[in-house]
Formats: structure tokens, C-alpha cells, sequence
């Protein structure tokens, strides 16, 4: 049973997530689901259903924010969500013929590399000397002004098929075990692709809500969706992507790039205890 | 994509920030209104009750509490596809190819919906 005292709590720890959610352009169903039901006792699918909506709730609070200081890629972001929503697809379609624990061993390995990579690398500054052929076609060139370091920061899109198919994994694992793209998304734009630390996050933003909407609509249909705990954690997850947005463009590349090391790293010891069927 | 195409897109982003802000704090709204409409009247003895399509859009029809909240829950998944017509309706006018993209991401998505409804 759940009553009014738990929805309040559901509410802060949604206003918490919504605030990493939107400043490391995740979509925080990883938090928002262990929290919902082994915190709450609110069965699997239905945490699930109500993570799918605060995804877009993130990510519709947190691009129009991001729009509106010129961070989003918005010609990237449309390439890209092409292959997450086509991965998704797949995923969820292949959800039942996979085993998930062990997809979420392989992936936590993944994350672990990533978060270090990350760590030990230092974030795009300038524009790239080469790019491949397919890139340098498309153009997908971004320039934003980064307030933190005072200066107009221009940078090239490079290996666009790279990311376009680590868009198709982060849409595919999206579909088949729950988590938002954008702890692949982020990675892939920053360390792959040249996109500095910041409009990587916020692109990602943009692209998490379309990537969510087919699986939320699936959920929907079932008869699936909780409408009291989704609005109260919709509501968390508005205040906090919020917060979060206005935040993120008053602190270094380098500091948001040390805080999502830190969170993937979270996240993948979640995904061995979830493969271990601890949770 | 040609360099002055990069222009239109960053020129439709007023439209689509304008359409993400009014979608997402409107279905926010909705939301708060019926939770205090919901917990005013008849507070339910589980919040975490899954409702199927038809009773939420038989709330919806009455204008219940849940209904609100639904119209809320429906104005949020609509908000990013919403978003997606509008920058395909907006780069048509200047770039067919750039239409194109979200197009594709649009069609997908209500592909993969119909065939969750009929299967």
C-alpha cells in the first residue's frame, strides 16, 4: 500500500534525480527504479512504466533549458535518435529472447572502462584536425558560449557512423533492460564523436524523451501506468531537471566529466547486483 | 547536410524549446492539480495501482482526478513527438533531407505502437 507519506518521499528522491538526470543528461531510471521497488515495494513493471515518464519529463524540462543557452546539437540530436529509437525497438523485441543479467554484467564492464576513460582524458576544447568522410559531409559543426571558461566554444562532429551505432546499442539497451541511453549517448558524443562535455549532456537530453516515448506508449498500452505515483514523481523529476539545468552551465567541462565517471560507476555496481539477482 | 543547413536547425530551436517548455510545464500543472483535486476529495488506499488504457480514458471522459492526471500523462508522451512534427513541418520548408530525419524517427515510433496494440 502505498499512501501519502511514501509519495512524499518518492517526490524528494525524484527532485534528487531529476537534478543528476539533467547535468549528466541520463535519464535516472537506473536510481529511480531500485528506489521505487526495493525502497517502496512498487512492483517492477509499474516503477518501470512511471521511470519511462520522468525520462521525458528530464528530458523535455532539461533540452528546453539547454536550447535556450545554445547547447543542444539539434541536427546531431535528430541523426542520432533515429538509430536509439530503432535500437529500442529491437531491444524491447529482443528483451525476450535474451538473458538481462547477463547484458547487465557486459554492460557494467562497459561503464566501468568508460568512467575511467573519462576520468583520465581531458574534454574537447577545439576543433577537430581530421574528420572522416561521412562527417565532414554531413557538417554537423556546434558552437556554444561556455560561461564557466568565459569563451565561444566551436567543435567538428567527428566518426558519425561510430556514433550512430552506439546511439543503435544505447536505444537497444534502452529497450532491453530499462536504462535511458544516456550513459552510452554521453560517452560515445564526448569521447568518440568531439562533442565537448556540455552539449554532449544537453544533446543527450533531447534525445532521451523521443528514445522513451515508444517503450512509455507500449507500457501505456498494457495497462501498466500507476497515474498517482507517476505524477508525483513527474512532479520531483520537473523541480529537479530544473535545478539541474540551471546548474550545469556554471560548473567546468571537467568537473561534470569527474561527476558522471563517478555516476556510471554507480551505476554499473547497480547492474552487477541487478545481474547477481540481488535487486 | 550543407553548412547553411546548419543554420535552419539551429534557427528552429526557439520553436521546438517553446514547444518542450509549454508541453512538459502544462502536463506539470495537470498533474498537481490532480493530485490536491484527488487527495481533497477521495484519497486512494494505494497510490501505486496500474490503471489499463480504457479506465484512464474513461477518467479522462468523466474529468475525474486520475483523469487530469491522465490528460497530464498523455500531454507528456505527446510532447517529444509533438516536437519531432514540428522540426520535420519546420525544415520542410527549407531542407527536405533534414525533414526527413525526424520523419523517420516519427514513423518508428507509431509503428512500434500499433503493433503493440495489435499483437
Amino acid at each position: 500500500m502505498i499512501g501519502i507519506e511514501t509519495l512524499l518521499i518518492l517526490l524528494a528522491a525524484s527532485i534528487l534525480i531529476g537534478i543528476i538526470g539533467s547535468m549528466l543528461g541520463i535519464g535516472g531510471g537506473i536510481f529511480l527504479i531500485p528506489i521505487m521497488t526495493l525502497g517502496l515495494g512498487i512492483d517492477i513493471k509499474v516503477a518501470a512504466a512511471t521511470s519511462l515518464v520522468t525520462i521525458i519529463v528530464t528530458s523535455s524540462t532539461s533540452a528546453s533549458g539547454y536550447l535556450k543557452d545554445g547547447f543542444v546539437n539539434v541536427g546531431l540530436g535528430m541523426f542520432l535518435e533515429m538509430f536509439t529509437v530503432t535500437g529500442a525497438i529491437i531491444g524491447a523485441v529482443l528483451a525476450f529472447y535474451l538473458m538481462p543479467e547477463f547484458i547487465e554484467a557486459i554492460f557494467g564492464i562497459m561503464l566501468v572502462y568508460a568512467a575511467f576513460y573519462m576520468r583520465f582524458s581531458k574534454d574537447v576544447e577545439c576543433r577537430s584536425v581530421t574528420q572522416d568522410v561521412m562527417s565532414k559531409r554531413s557538417r554537423f559543426t556546434g558552437r556554444f558560449y561556455d560561461r564557466r571558461a568565459d569563451k565561444i566554444l566551436e567543435y567538428d562532429v567527428n566518426h558519425l557512423p561510430k556514433g550512430a551505432g552506439a546511439s543503435f546499442v544505447a536505444g537497444n539497451l534502452s529497450g532491453l533492460i530499462g536504462v535511458g541511453g544516456g550513459i552510452v549517448m554521453v560517452p560515445a558524443m564526448n569521447l568518440w564523436m568531439g562533442v565537448p562535455m556540455k552539449a554532449a549532456t544537453a544533446t543527450s537530453t533531447l534525445i532521451l524523451g523521443v528514445t522513451a516515448v515508444a517503450s512509455a506508449l507500449v507500457y501505456l498500452s498494457n495497462g501498466l501506468m500507476a497515474p498517482v505515483i507517476t505524477a508525483a514523481a513527474a512532479i520531483g523529476i520537473f523541480i529537479g531537471a530544473t535545478i539541474g539545468t540551471r546548474t550545469m552551465p556554471k560548473i567546468t567541462g571537467g568537473a561534470l566529466r569527474v561527476a558522471f565517471s563517478v555516476t556510471i560507476i554507480v551505476i554499473a555496481i547497480l547492474m552487477f547486483l541487478r545481474a547477481g539477482g540481488l535487486f | 547536410m550543407a553548412p547553411e543547413n546548419l543554420d535552419v536547425a539551429a534557427e528552429s530551436e526557439p520553436v521546438i524549446r517553446k514547444l518542450l517548455f509549454f508541453g512538459v510545464t502544462g502536463a506539470i500543472i495537470l498533474f498537481i492539480i490532480g493530485l490536491i483535486y484527488l487527495y481533497a476529495s477521495a484519497p486512494p488506499a494505494d497510490a501505486a495501482v496500474a490503471y489499463s488504457l480504457d479506465d484512464i480514458i474513461q477518467s479522462i471522459a468523466s474529468l475525474d482526478a486520475v483523469g487530469i492526471i491522465g490528460i497530464g500523462i498523455i500531454l507528456v508522451i505527446a510532447t517529444p513527438i509533438a516536437r519531432i512534427i514540428a522540426a520535420s513541418a519546420y525544415f520542410s520548408r527549407h531542407d527536405r533531407i533534414l525533414s526527413v530525419i525526424p520523419l523517420i524517427s516519427l514513423i518508428l515510433i507509431v509503428s512500434a505502437f500499433l503493433l503493440s496494440i495489435l499483437r
